[in-house]
Protein backbone atom coordinates (compact mmCIF):
# COMPACT_ATOMS: atom_id res chain seq x y z
CA UNK A 1 0.00 0.00 0.00
CA UNK A 2 2.85 2.33 0.94
CA UNK A 3 4.62 1.87 -2.27
CA UNK A 4 1.71 2.49 -4.81
CA UNK A 5 1.27 5.91 -2.35
CA UNK A 6 4.68 6.90 -2.77
CA UNK A 7 5.18 6.66 -6.13
CA UNK A 8 1.60 8.57 -6.47
CA UNK A 9 3.36 11.37 -4.65
CA UNK A 10 6.84 11.18 -6.52
CA UNK A 11 3.95 11.64 -9.40
CA UNK A 12 2.27 14.23 -8.17
CA UNK A 13 5.67 16.00 -7.05
CA UNK A 14 6.79 16.03 -10.56
CA UNK A 15 3.90 16.60 -12.87
CA UNK A 16 3.49 19.78 -11.10
CA UNK A 17 6.56 21.55 -11.74
CA UNK A 18 7.02 19.59 -15.28
CA UNK A 19 3.22 20.98 -15.89
CA UNK A 20 4.73 24.18 -14.47
CA UNK A 21 7.85 24.46 -16.71
CA UNK A 22 5.78 23.12 -19.78
CA UNK A 23 3.10 26.35 -19.63
CA UNK A 24 5.79 28.51 -18.85
CA UNK A 25 8.23 27.66 -22.48
CA UNK A 26 4.92 27.40 -24.16
CA UNK A 27 4.21 30.72 -23.60
CA UNK A 28 7.61 31.94 -23.21
CA UNK A 29 7.67 30.91 -26.90
CA UNK A 30 4.54 32.54 -28.03
CA UNK A 31 5.43 36.07 -26.51
CA UNK A 32 8.26 35.21 -28.56
CA UNK A 33 6.55 34.90 -31.51
CA UNK A 34 4.31 37.68 -31.14
CA UNK A 35 7.51 39.95 -30.52
CA UNK A 36 8.98 38.89 -33.96
CA UNK A 37 5.75 39.65 -35.89
CA UNK A 38 5.55 42.77 -34.51
CA UNK A 39 8.83 43.50 -35.78
CA UNK A 40 8.44 42.26 -39.26
CA UNK A 41 5.29 44.17 -39.48
CA UNK A 42 7.22 47.28 -38.50
CA UNK B 1 19.29 4.64 -7.55
CA UNK B 2 15.21 4.33 -8.59
CA UNK B 3 16.04 0.03 -7.64
CA UNK B 4 17.50 1.36 -4.03
CA UNK B 5 14.51 3.71 -3.38
CA UNK B 6 11.80 1.20 -5.04
CA UNK B 7 13.65 -1.70 -2.46
CA UNK B 8 13.39 0.71 0.63
CA UNK B 9 9.58 1.88 -0.26
CA UNK B 10 8.35 -1.08 1.33
CA UNK B 11 9.02 0.42 4.81
CA UNK B 12 9.26 4.18 4.31
CA UNK B 13 12.83 4.14 5.67
CA UNK B 14 16.56 5.98 4.90
CA UNK B 15 16.24 7.38 1.52
CA UNK B 16 12.63 6.65 0.81
CA UNK B 17 11.95 8.50 4.75
CA UNK B 18 13.95 11.31 3.17
CA UNK B 19 11.82 11.96 -0.22
CA UNK B 20 8.62 11.71 1.30
CA UNK B 21 10.17 14.12 4.26
CA UNK B 22 11.42 16.52 0.92
CA UNK B 23 8.00 15.96 -0.38
CA UNK B 24 5.80 16.67 2.09
CA UNK B 25 8.02 20.57 3.15
CA UNK B 26 7.55 21.52 -0.88
CA UNK B 27 3.99 20.77 -0.84
CA UNK B 28 3.45 22.65 2.38
CA UNK B 29 6.23 25.71 0.95
CA UNK B 30 4.77 25.27 -2.13
CA UNK B 31 1.60 26.69 -0.89
CA UNK B 32 2.73 29.57 1.30
CA UNK B 33 5.26 30.68 -1.60
CA UNK B 34 2.42 30.41 -4.09
CA UNK B 35 -0.16 32.86 -1.98
CA UNK B 36 3.10 35.10 -1.25
CA UNK B 37 3.59 35.25 -5.01
CA UNK B 38 -0.10 35.92 -5.22
CA UNK B 39 0.60 39.07 -2.98
CA UNK B 40 3.93 39.78 -3.28
CA UNK B 41 4.60 39.41 -7.20
CA UNK B 42 1.51 40.32 -8.70
CA UNK B 43 -0.17 43.00 -6.12
CA UNK B 44 2.77 44.07 -4.91
CA UNK B 45 1.56 43.54 -1.05
CA UNK B 46 4.74 42.73 0.78
CA UNK B 47 3.11 40.30 3.35
CA UNK B 48 5.84 39.21 6.24
CA UNK B 49 2.93 37.73 8.29
CA UNK B 50 2.74 34.17 6.59
CA UNK B 51 3.88 32.88 10.25
CA UNK B 52 0.31 34.52 11.59
CA UNK B 53 -1.37 32.91 8.50
CA UNK B 54 0.00 29.26 9.02
CA UNK B 55 -0.17 29.72 12.79
CA UNK B 56 -4.12 29.89 12.91
CA UNK B 57 -3.99 26.56 10.70
CA UNK B 58 -1.91 25.02 13.32
CA UNK B 59 -3.82 26.38 16.43
CA UNK B 60 -7.56 25.47 14.42
CA UNK B 61 -6.37 21.80 14.70
CA UNK B 62 -5.35 21.77 18.28
CA UNK B 63 -7.92 24.34 19.35
CA UNK B 64 -10.84 23.37 17.54
CA UNK B 65 -10.78 19.96 15.72
CA UNK B 66 -8.96 18.31 18.97
CA UNK B 67 -12.29 19.35 20.68
CA UNK B 68 -14.29 18.15 18.52
CA UNK B 69 -12.86 15.15 17.82
CA UNK B 70 -12.85 14.48 21.90
CA UNK B 71 -16.78 15.47 22.01
CA UNK B 72 -17.47 13.05 18.71
CA UNK B 73 -15.89 10.44 20.17
CA UNK B 74 -16.97 10.58 23.85
CA UNK B 75 -20.77 11.22 22.15
CA UNK B 76 -20.40 7.72 20.04
CA UNK B 77 -19.49 5.91 23.85
CA UNK B 78 -16.19 5.73 24.17
CA UNK B 79 -14.83 6.83 27.59
CA UNK B 80 -11.82 9.21 27.05
CA UNK B 81 -10.05 10.98 30.39
CA UNK B 82 -11.12 14.49 31.32
CA UNK B 83 -10.09 17.07 29.33
CA UNK B 84 -11.92 20.53 30.71
CA UNK B 85 -9.24 21.98 32.57
CA UNK B 86 -6.13 23.15 31.72
CA UNK B 87 -4.21 20.35 33.47
CA UNK B 88 -5.87 17.45 32.27
CA UNK B 89 -6.11 19.16 28.75
CA UNK B 90 -2.48 18.83 28.31
CA UNK B 91 -1.46 15.68 30.82
CA UNK B 92 -4.30 13.51 29.85
CA UNK B 93 -4.01 14.63 25.81
CA UNK B 94 -1.57 11.60 24.98
CA UNK B 95 -3.69 8.72 26.58
CA UNK B 96 -7.30 10.71 24.77
CA UNK B 97 -5.43 10.86 22.13
CA UNK B 98 -4.78 7.25 22.19
CA UNK B 99 -8.16 6.07 22.20
CA UNK B 100 -9.44 8.44 19.65
CA UNK B 101 -7.03 7.05 17.57
CA UNK B 102 -7.89 3.19 18.07
CA UNK B 103 -11.97 4.60 17.21
CA UNK B 104 -11.03 6.83 13.89
CA UNK B 105 -9.35 3.56 12.43
CA UNK B 106 -12.62 1.87 12.34
CA UNK B 107 -13.89 5.00 11.14
CA UNK B 108 -12.18 6.54 8.16
CA UNK B 109 -15.44 8.36 7.10
CA UNK B 110 -14.92 10.62 10.52
CA UNK B 111 -11.15 10.77 10.37
CA UNK B 112 -11.90 12.58 6.61
CA UNK B 113 -14.27 15.13 7.72
CA UNK B 114 -12.26 16.28 10.73
CA UNK B 115 -9.48 16.80 8.07
CA UNK B 116 -11.74 18.68 6.10
CA UNK B 117 -13.44 20.35 9.04
CA UNK B 118 -10.24 21.45 9.78
CA UNK B 119 -9.28 22.47 6.82
CA UNK B 120 -12.41 24.75 6.21
CA UNK B 121 -12.17 26.67 9.71
CA UNK B 122 -8.73 27.12 8.97
CA UNK B 123 -9.51 29.04 6.07
CA UNK B 124 -11.84 31.37 7.79
CA UNK B 125 -9.89 31.75 10.40
CA UNK B 126 -7.19 32.45 7.88
CA UNK B 127 -9.16 34.92 6.08
CA UNK B 128 -10.49 36.34 8.76
CA UNK B 129 -6.71 36.93 9.89
CA UNK B 130 -6.28 38.47 6.44
CA UNK B 131 -9.40 41.23 7.13
CA UNK B 132 -7.36 42.07 10.44
CA UNK B 133 -3.89 41.86 8.27
CA UNK B 134 -5.49 44.51 6.01
CA UNK B 135 -6.81 47.19 8.95
CA UNK B 136 -3.02 48.51 9.37
CA UNK B 137 -1.83 47.39 5.78
CA UNK B 138 -4.50 50.18 4.19
CA UNK B 139 -2.99 53.29 6.73
CA UNK B 140 0.11 52.13 6.41
CA UNK B 141 3.53 52.20 4.32
CA UNK B 142 5.25 49.07 3.20
CA UNK B 143 8.05 49.53 5.61
CA UNK B 144 5.74 49.74 8.69
CA UNK B 145 3.29 46.96 7.13
CA UNK B 146 6.17 44.66 7.56
CA UNK B 147 7.11 45.31 11.15
CA UNK B 148 3.53 45.21 11.82
CA UNK B 149 2.91 41.88 10.40
CA UNK B 150 6.10 40.44 12.05
CA UNK B 151 5.16 41.64 15.48
CA UNK B 152 1.94 40.24 14.72
CA UNK B 153 3.52 36.60 14.04
CA UNK B 154 5.63 36.76 17.10
CA UNK B 155 2.79 37.91 19.01
CA UNK B 156 0.73 34.82 17.89
CA UNK B 157 3.30 32.51 18.84
CA UNK B 158 3.27 34.07 22.14
CA UNK B 159 -0.56 33.41 22.86
CA UNK B 160 -0.30 29.99 21.92
CA UNK B 161 2.82 29.50 24.83
CA UNK B 162 0.77 30.68 27.75
CA UNK B 163 -2.56 29.48 26.83
CA UNK B 164 -2.50 25.98 27.03
CA UNK B 165 -6.14 25.91 26.06
CA UNK B 166 -5.05 26.95 22.51
CA UNK B 167 -2.46 24.12 21.71
CA UNK B 168 -1.10 23.10 24.98
CA UNK B 169 1.32 26.34 25.91
CA UNK B 170 5.25 25.47 26.12
CA UNK B 171 4.34 21.36 26.46
CA UNK B 172 2.53 20.96 22.93
CA UNK B 173 -0.28 18.94 22.30
CA UNK B 174 -0.61 15.79 20.51
CA UNK B 175 -3.55 15.36 17.81
CA UNK B 176 -5.18 12.26 16.79
CA UNK B 177 -4.25 10.53 13.54
CA UNK B 178 -7.23 11.58 11.05
CA UNK B 179 -5.78 9.00 8.53
CA UNK B 180 -5.52 5.92 11.07
CA UNK B 181 -7.70 4.34 8.81
CA UNK B 182 -5.11 3.69 6.60
CA UNK B 183 -2.60 0.43 7.49
CA UNK B 184 0.74 2.09 5.98
CA UNK B 185 2.56 5.05 7.20
CA UNK B 186 0.79 8.25 8.21
CA UNK B 187 3.84 10.33 6.62
CA UNK B 188 3.30 9.26 3.20
CA UNK B 189 -0.32 9.82 2.81
CA UNK B 190 0.04 13.25 4.14
CA UNK B 191 2.71 13.88 1.80
CA UNK B 192 -0.17 12.99 -0.83
CA UNK B 193 -3.01 14.98 0.36
CA UNK B 194 -0.73 18.12 0.81
CA UNK B 195 0.93 17.63 -2.81
CA UNK B 196 -2.54 17.64 -4.43
CA UNK B 197 -3.53 20.60 -2.42
CA UNK B 198 -0.86 21.83 -3.62
CA UNK B 199 -1.72 20.99 -7.33
CA UNK B 200 -5.46 22.33 -6.65
CA UNK B 201 -4.09 25.70 -5.02
CA UNK B 202 -1.76 26.15 -8.04
CA UNK B 203 -4.40 26.39 -10.11
CA UNK B 204 -7.11 28.43 -8.48
CA UNK B 205 -4.37 31.04 -8.30
CA UNK B 206 -3.41 30.30 -12.00
CA UNK B 207 -6.78 30.86 -12.63
CA UNK B 208 -7.11 33.98 -10.81
CA UNK B 209 -3.87 35.08 -12.30
CA UNK B 210 -4.78 35.21 -15.97
CA UNK B 211 -8.32 36.44 -15.24
CA UNK B 212 -8.95 40.39 -15.64
CA UNK B 213 -8.81 40.43 -11.48
CA UNK B 214 -5.33 39.22 -12.02
CA UNK B 215 -4.43 41.93 -14.36
CA UNK B 216 -6.12 44.57 -12.26
CA UNK B 217 -3.97 43.17 -9.79
CA UNK B 218 -0.98 43.81 -11.79
CA UNK B 219 -2.12 47.27 -12.61
CA UNK B 220 -2.43 48.13 -8.98
CA UNK B 221 0.85 46.69 -8.02
CA UNK B 222 2.50 48.83 -11.30
CA UNK B 223 0.07 52.21 -10.95
CA UNK B 224 -1.84 52.22 -7.94
CA UNK B 225 -2.83 55.80 -9.06
CA UNK B 226 -4.07 55.44 -12.16
CA UNK B 227 -6.11 52.65 -10.50
CA UNK B 228 -8.09 54.66 -8.20
CA UNK B 229 -7.95 57.41 -11.13
CA UNK B 230 -10.40 54.99 -13.01
CA UNK B 231 -12.37 54.35 -10.21
CA UNK B 232 -11.24 51.10 -9.08
CA UNK B 233 -11.70 50.25 -5.12
CA UNK B 234 -7.73 49.67 -4.56
CA UNK B 235 -8.18 49.43 -1.20
CA UNK B 236 -10.77 46.36 -1.21
CA UNK B 237 -9.26 45.00 -3.33
CA UNK B 238 -5.91 44.18 -1.46
CA UNK B 239 -8.03 43.44 1.39
CA UNK B 240 -9.78 40.56 -0.69
CA UNK B 241 -6.78 39.78 -1.94
CA UNK B 242 -4.77 39.06 1.90
CA UNK B 243 -7.92 37.81 2.94
CA UNK B 244 -7.77 35.09 -0.28
CA UNK B 245 -4.25 34.15 -0.07
CA UNK B 246 -4.51 33.84 4.12
CA UNK B 247 -7.17 31.44 3.48
CA UNK B 248 -4.76 29.59 1.29
CA UNK B 249 -1.58 30.01 3.71
CA UNK B 250 -3.43 28.75 6.37
CA UNK B 251 -3.61 25.31 4.84
CA UNK B 252 0.16 23.94 5.54
CA UNK B 253 -0.51 24.87 9.20
CA UNK B 254 -3.27 22.16 9.12
CA UNK B 255 -1.52 19.85 7.50
CA UNK B 256 1.76 20.51 9.74
CA UNK B 257 -0.06 19.74 12.50
CA UNK B 258 -1.12 16.19 11.01
CA UNK B 259 2.21 15.43 9.85
CA UNK B 260 3.89 15.77 13.11
CA UNK B 261 0.56 14.80 14.82
CA UNK B 262 1.50 17.31 17.71
CA UNK B 263 1.14 21.20 18.22
CA UNK B 264 3.80 23.61 19.74
CA UNK B 265 4.06 27.09 19.29
CA UNK B 266 7.39 26.45 18.19
CA UNK B 267 6.83 25.02 14.96
CA UNK B 268 5.04 27.78 13.62
CA UNK B 269 8.23 30.41 13.71
CA UNK B 270 8.37 33.26 11.55
CA UNK B 271 11.91 32.56 10.77
CA UNK B 272 10.57 29.75 9.51
CA UNK B 273 7.44 30.03 7.72
CA UNK B 274 7.70 33.62 6.54
CA UNK B 275 11.79 34.29 5.94
CA UNK B 276 12.15 30.96 4.37
CA UNK B 277 8.97 31.16 2.04
CA UNK B 278 10.54 35.13 1.03
CA UNK B 279 13.91 33.74 0.12
CA UNK B 280 12.17 30.91 -1.95
CA UNK B 281 9.95 34.00 -3.63
CA UNK B 282 13.09 36.21 -4.17
CA UNK B 283 15.66 33.11 -5.63
CA UNK B 284 13.05 31.75 -8.01
CA UNK B 285 11.83 35.23 -9.31
CA UNK B 286 8.58 36.55 -8.04
CA UNK B 287 5.55 37.49 -10.08
CA UNK B 288 5.91 34.01 -12.29
CA UNK B 289 4.81 30.36 -10.59
CA UNK B 290 7.71 28.47 -12.56
CA UNK B 291 10.20 30.53 -10.20
CA UNK B 292 8.09 30.08 -7.30
CA UNK B 293 8.43 26.61 -7.76
CA UNK B 294 12.03 26.56 -8.51
CA UNK B 295 12.83 28.16 -5.47
CA UNK B 296 10.55 26.19 -3.32
CA UNK B 297 12.29 22.99 -5.09
CA UNK B 298 15.96 24.28 -4.45
CA UNK B 299 15.22 25.63 -0.94
CA UNK B 300 13.25 22.30 0.47
CA UNK B 301 16.17 20.19 -1.02
CA UNK B 302 18.92 22.12 -0.13
CA UNK B 303 17.50 22.04 3.52
CA UNK B 304 16.24 18.98 4.00
CA UNK B 305 19.62 17.72 2.66
CA UNK B 306 21.85 19.93 4.93
CA UNK B 307 19.43 18.61 8.16
CA UNK B 308 19.56 14.52 7.21
CA UNK B 309 23.73 14.63 5.99
CA UNK B 310 24.55 17.10 9.49
CA UNK B 311 27.02 14.22 10.12
CA UNK B 312 28.39 14.12 7.48
CA UNK B 313 29.22 17.75 6.46
CA UNK B 314 30.31 18.28 10.19
CA UNK B 315 33.46 16.13 9.19
CA UNK B 316 34.37 18.56 5.93
CA UNK B 317 33.62 22.11 7.61
CA UNK B 318 35.57 24.02 10.32
CA UNK B 319 32.68 26.05 11.55
CA UNK B 320 29.46 24.51 13.85
CA UNK B 321 27.04 22.89 11.84
CA UNK B 322 24.48 24.06 13.22
CA UNK B 323 24.56 27.52 11.54
CA UNK B 324 25.75 26.06 8.08
CA UNK B 325 22.00 26.29 6.95
CA UNK B 326 21.65 29.57 7.37
CA UNK B 327 24.60 30.67 6.07
CA UNK B 328 24.31 28.72 3.10
CA UNK B 329 21.24 29.62 2.59
CA UNK B 330 21.67 33.23 3.89
CA UNK B 331 24.71 33.61 1.17
CA UNK B 332 22.55 32.59 -1.77
CA UNK B 333 20.10 34.90 -1.11
CA UNK B 334 22.99 37.73 -1.00
CA UNK B 335 24.53 36.15 -4.68
CA UNK B 336 21.15 35.79 -6.18
CA UNK B 337 20.18 39.54 -4.87
CA UNK B 338 23.82 40.88 -6.37
CA UNK B 339 23.54 38.72 -9.78
CA UNK B 340 20.31 38.33 -10.81
CA UNK B 341 17.95 40.51 -8.98
CA UNK B 342 14.70 39.75 -11.27
CA UNK B 343 15.31 36.07 -9.74
CA UNK B 344 16.17 32.93 -11.27
CA UNK B 345 13.16 33.22 -13.89
CA UNK B 346 12.19 36.65 -13.94
CA UNK B 347 8.70 38.19 -14.39
CA UNK B 348 7.48 37.69 -18.01
CA UNK B 349 4.67 39.78 -20.04
CA UNK B 350 1.66 38.42 -19.73
CA UNK B 351 0.14 35.64 -22.35
CA UNK B 352 -3.59 35.07 -22.68
CA UNK B 353 -4.03 33.32 -26.23
CA UNK B 354 -6.19 35.50 -28.48
CA UNK B 355 -4.92 38.70 -26.76
CA UNK B 356 -2.14 41.13 -27.62
CA UNK B 357 -1.31 43.20 -24.97
CA UNK B 358 1.93 44.66 -26.19
CA UNK B 359 0.03 45.73 -29.60
CA UNK B 360 -3.56 47.07 -27.68
CA UNK B 361 -0.64 49.61 -26.14
CA UNK B 362 1.18 50.49 -28.62
CA UNK B 363 -2.00 50.99 -30.65
CA UNK B 364 -2.71 54.54 -32.19
CA UNK B 365 -6.04 55.77 -32.27
CA UNK B 366 -6.83 58.48 -34.65
CA UNK B 367 -9.27 60.85 -32.76
CA UNK B 368 -10.62 63.71 -35.51
CA UNK B 369 -10.74 66.45 -32.73
CA UNK B 370 -12.54 68.85 -34.89
CA UNK B 371 -15.51 66.65 -34.46
CA UNK B 372 -15.08 65.89 -31.23
CA UNK B 373 -16.69 69.20 -29.72
CA UNK B 374 -19.95 68.05 -31.62
CA UNK B 375 -19.91 64.40 -30.27
CA UNK B 376 -19.73 66.26 -26.72
CA UNK B 377 -22.42 68.79 -27.70
CA UNK B 378 -24.30 66.04 -28.81
CA UNK B 379 -23.98 63.24 -25.93
CA UNK B 380 -25.13 66.16 -23.38
CA UNK B 381 -28.42 66.94 -25.67
CA UNK B 382 -29.02 63.37 -25.32
CA UNK B 383 -28.48 63.09 -21.46
CA UNK B 384 -30.73 66.33 -20.80
CA UNK B 385 -33.43 64.49 -22.99
CA UNK B 386 -33.74 61.01 -21.05
CA UNK B 387 -33.66 62.98 -18.25
CA UNK B 388 -36.75 65.01 -19.05
CA UNK B 389 -38.61 61.97 -20.07
CA UNK B 390 -38.08 60.00 -17.02
CA UNK B 391 -39.67 63.31 -15.21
Amino acid sequence: MDMVLFWVMVALWVIMPAFIVYEEIKERRALAEIEKAEVSEE
Amino acid sequence: MLAVIGSSVAAITGMSRLIVDIAMYFGLFVIVAMALNFQYGNAGIPNFGCAVQVIVGGFTVSGITLRLAYWLVEKAGVKLLPYQTAYDWLYNSQLNVVTVNNYLKTHPLLGVSLLLFSIAVAMVLGAVIGWVISVPAIRLRATYLMITLITMADASQIFGRNIPYICGGTLGIWIPNVFAWYPGDRGVITAVVTLAIGLICFFIFRTMLNSPYGRLMRAIRENEVTCLSVGKNVVGIRRNILMFASAITAIPGVMTAYYYSYVVDAMYQRAYWTYWSWLMLILGGPGNNAGTFLGCALVIAMRRVIIVYKWFFDKILFFPISYFEQILLGVLLIVVMIFRPDGLIPEKLLYIPGVNYTKLVRERVKVDWRTAPKMRLAGKRRRFSLKFWRR
